[in-house]
């Protein structure tokens, strides 16, 4: 992908990853396999991309980690991250914002 | 485990970020990698993850918008790498005493002289109960230049002890002294003893003073004739510090 393409990836991962916790609590990697497998791989990124990104979210207040402990069988417990309600407000905020954008760059390349 | 510990470890050496992101990134990278080494081998996965070079790289392309925001990194207090970049080192401990801290280090390498104040303080202008550097001031001071209660140093001022290359104090020890009680190679003071001795009391090779004595003309018995000396000229003193005073005449002879 080229640096435009960078760049613009960049500019929604935070989007992307607080609609996926809007669904469900995911954990790390979840969060790495659902981007992959969803976008048909577009949204393939590495470790270096996505804890960044869940950082600051998680400074901002939208999302929040926690630790659980999956089932008996498995003796070690899981880093789990789930939206909060500022997290959903921002989101929808996000999108709408997104749909605007979107629909601009239509009308201009159309 | 310690294959993914020295591998994280790497990969932190490449991050330029503060303490807490580079605790963060740690942790994270920690959890994720042991969880793929429950099913599949650990190689594998790091060679999937990539080079630390290149992991670090990532996260830094990610927490960093901009250059100047990597900049202001670079130069600020809180990263670690400001050993490396900045004129001054600085390492401050959580436990603190009535509000200060039991620990403060600060070396500033080369520009404007740095303070820390500590319990324990240590740098370049160190202030504490116990300070060691090249300027210390306090209780017990250790450096270059040692103001205290009790002074060790290059040059050192005692308000108790002083002991240095040049030394000023109650009682002052080194090689050029001065002080109530003088020692040294040239001693200045109420009782001088040394190699040049001038005071009220002077003993020592030459001796300038009310009341001096040159070693080469006391007897066998140097305690006793220093001893009674000290006691003529300052007959309030307490035995045992005449008594000690002329243990050391009798050691310098």
């Amino acid at each position: 992908m080229n640096e435009v393409g960078k760049q613009l990836k960049k500019g929604v991962i935070e989007i992307l990853m607080l609609s996926l916790l809007s669904r469900e609590k995911m954990y790390g990697y979840q969060l790495l396999q659902e981007l992959d497998g969803r976008s048909n791989g577009v949204f393939r990124m590495k470790e270096g991309t996505l804890y960044p990104v869940l950082y600051r979210l998680e400074d901002n207040g939208y999302i929040e980690s926690f630790w659980e402990q999956e089932s008996e069988k498995r003796s070690v417990p899981r880093k789990y991250y789930r939206i909060t309600d500022s997290g959903m407000n921002a989101l929808i905020s996000m999108k709408q914002e997104l749909e605007t954008l979107f629909y601009a760059i239509k009308l201009i390349i159309d | 485990m310690d294959r993914i510990n020295s591998y994280v470890d790497e990969v932190l050496s490449h991050i330029i970020a503060d303490n807490n992101m580079k605790k963060r990134i740690k942790d994270d990278l920690l959890i994720q990698l042991n969880e793929a080494a429950r099913t599949e081998d650990i190689d594998a996965v790091i060679g999937r993850m990539g080079s630390p070079k290149d992991v670090a790289r990532e996260f830094m392309d990610s927490i960093y918008d901009s250059k100047s925001e990597l900049l202001d990194e670079l130069l600020s207090d809180r990263s670690d790498n400001a050993i490396f970049v900045k004129r001054v080192y600085e390492y401050k401990s959580k436990t603190t005493i009535f509000g200060i801290p039991l620990v403060h280090i600060k070396i500033s390498r080369y520009g404007s002289p740095t303070v820390a104040k500590g319990i324990i303080a240590i740098g370049t202008i160190p202030v504490g109960i116990l300070s060691i550097g090249a300027i210390p001031i306090g209780l017990i001071s250790i450096g270059g230049l040692a103001l205290g209660l009790v002074a060790f140093g290059g040059a050192a001022i005692g308000l108790f002890l002083a002991l240095g290359g040049i030394a000023a104090g109650t009682l002052a020890i080194g090689g050029i002294t001065f002080g109530f009680g003088a020692f040294g190679g040239i001693a200045t003071g109420k009782i001088a003893m040394g190699s040049i001795a001038q005071g009220t009391v002077a003993i020592g090779d030459e001796a300038y003073g009310e009341y001096a004595l040159q070693l080469k003309n006391i007897g066998p018995d140097v305690k006793a004739e220093v001893s009674a000396l000290i006691r003529s000229a300052l007959p309030k003193l307490p035995d045992w510090i005449i008594d000690w005073l002329s243990s050391i005449a009798a050691f310098m002879k």
